[in-house]
């Protein structure tokens, strides 16, 4: 379909795509390096913190470092089953170590949901790490679950509790012009209004700033004021209301004045073919341009 | 008399409550438009209306619209005593051999109709498939999002996406019943099409049903029904 406001913006997927995987490099206001650090050094790690605020994310890193080595080691404890430690430590390895009967090295475990951890698969894991079959472990959940962990495990996490807050404003300003660029749609004073409208919770705050821009291209607006934001989301309504709709009425231009503007900028568009050819792997997407996965991009070829 | 429809020369009663994809809806093209954008976008999103309202015709119309892509997966939770696995309904699109090698599709788009609840295993499931964009969009269905059980994590991922659908307006009625009845929409005054819909408490399905039932017990009629007729016949209602 080609009236989606994104595309209308160059734009081929949803810029304010709320999963996770959709974006690479989008942790703002956390410190990864120092987390990559404490993993590589073998110690459990809570990630705590209220929806939205970006728990998932940061599991997505981890993977994205670790993973590849058949190493990571992923489990939601939402799943409503024991998670049998031992076999999901040799599931773990390569064939071959299968096949020699030995246990793969260096694992590390990714515990989503642990708040609903079973006291049982807790006191598991703790062995393990201990026993040095687990390298390092990395516990996600709203808040941490101190009575369903033996008690050496709860002192071990206690210094790397990685305690997820909402973001502050400058960091929101950060992530949107991450995602947008510097589109003169949303101004930074639009932007922290929108984080103010969404508690500083980043998930909504990719919410709003999505409706805002979709409004916008319906109709024909440059950029936003403070007027539309109220409009949206009025201070009076309770938060995580339901956004009015946005009526698809699109400004007519006549078809002489189309004729013109498509002519004039065909015109002004300058040879960009080699251009792209220069940007290497390694450099850095250009702000604001798409992130496709690999497995997308093979299947184009 | 049972037939009365045969006369007029429809082949199936036109007041039929079974959504197909073929019909118009009346009034509800924002909704549509609403819920196919949440798909497109890749988010997931509610939509939300009293039983009767439309949501599955609502659904069906979406499936309509999507089905060339082959990756819809429209799920009734209502129906029988079965218990939804979402882990099942990824894989079994790839057939047996999808089964056997676990292989999972990417970019599905999935309808959850009549969803009160879901269990903590599915809402997992669907989240992470969700966050690893196997799946680009889940649309529930169901009559109330506030008060419907879904885990707060996908509420979360909800969030503002919630859709509600209107009751029609009396216009909207005297519209829906004319395009059913085609060419022979004289066959009842709006005054009589109104009265109904009152009646069926602005409710669509009922009120389809009570034209339905106004139909058959008046069929000897040559002249159009008119608001009288509508009242002896619904005194009971």
């Amino acid at each position: 379909m080609s009236d989606l406001w994104y595309r209308e913006l160059g734009f081929y997927n949803n810029p304010f795509s709320i999963k996770p995987a959709a974006y690479t490099n989008d942790v703002i206001g956390h410190n990864l390096k120092s987390m990559f650090k404490s993993i590589d050094s073998g110690q459990l790690i809570f990630i705590a913190g209220p929806f939205g605020t970006g728990k998932t994310t940061m599991l997505k890193h981890i993977i994205g470092k670790f993973g590849g080595e058949r190493k990571v080691v992923y489990f939601s404890c939402g799943l409503e089953r024991s998670m049998d430690v031992s076999d999901l430590i040799h599931g773990a390895g390569s064939f071959l170590n299968k096949v020699a009967g030995r246990s793969p090295k260096d694992l590390i475990f990714l515990v989503d949901e642990a708040t609903d951890i079973l006291p049982k698969d807790a006191e598991e894991l703790f062995t393990a790490y201990q026993d040095g079959a687990i390298k390092s472990i990395v516990f996600v959940g709203t808040d941490i679950p101190s009575r369903k962990f033996p008690a050496g495990m709860s002192t071990a996490i206690k210094d790397n509790v990685i305690n997820l807050h909402n973001l502050p404003a400058p960091a929101a300003v950060q992530l949107i012009r991450k995602r947008i660029g510097n589109l003169p749609i949303l101004n930074d004073a639009i932007i922290r209004e929108a984080h103010k409208k969404a508690d500083g919770n980043a998930r909504l705050l990719l919410e709003y700033c999505e409706e805002l821009c979709r409004l916008a291209v319906s109709r024909g607006l440059d950029s936003i004021t403070k007027s539309e934001v109220e409009e949206l989301f009025p201070s009076s309504a309770p938060k995580h209301a339901p956004v009015k709709r946005i009526l698809k009425k699109k400004k007519r231009i006549p078809l002489e004045q189309a004729i013109e503007e498509a002519v004039f900028e065909v015109e002004d568009e300058a040879p960009v073919v080699e251009g792209i050819s220069q940007i290497g792997e390694n450099d850095p997407l250009p702000s604001g341009s798409l992130y496709e996965s690999p497995v997308k991009r093979k299947k184009r070829k | 008399m049972k037939n009365w429809y045969r006369k007029l020369g429809f082949e199936h009663d036109p007041f039929t409550t079974n959504p197909e994809a073929d019909d118009e809806l009346v009034e509800y093209q924002d909704a549509i438009n609403e819920v196919a954008y949440r798909i497109d976008s890749g988010s997931m999103a509610f939509v939300e209306g009293q039983a009767g309202m439309g949501k599955t015709a609502l659904l069906v119309q979406i499936i309509n619209r999507f089905e060339g892509k082959g990756r819809v997966i429209y799920y009734d939770c209502s129906e029988l005593k079965k218990k939804v696995e979402i882990d099942m309904l990824m894989k079994n699109r790839f057939g047996f051999f999808g089964r056997l090698f676990n292989v999972v599709p990417t970019d599905m788009i999935i309808l959850l109709d009549n969803v009160d609840s879901l269990s903590r295993a599915n809402s997992e499931r669907i989240k992470y498939y969700f966050d690893q964009n196997n799946i680009r969009s889940v649309i529930f269905a169901g009559e109330s999002f506030k008060k419907s059980d879904l885990p707060q994590s996908i509420k979360d991922r909800i969030g503002i996406h919630v859709i509600t659908l209107q009751p029609l307006s009396d216009y909207g009625a005297v519209e829906l019943v004319s395009k059913r009845l085609g060419e022979h929409n004289a066959m009842i005054s709006d005054e009589a099409t109104k009265l109904v819909f009152t009646k069926a408490s602005r409710n669509t399905k009922k009120f389809l049903e009570l034209c339905s039932k106004l139909f058959s017990s008046l069929t000897s009629h040559e002249h159009s029904i008119t608001l009288d007729d509508a009242r002896k016949v619904l005194r009971n209602v």
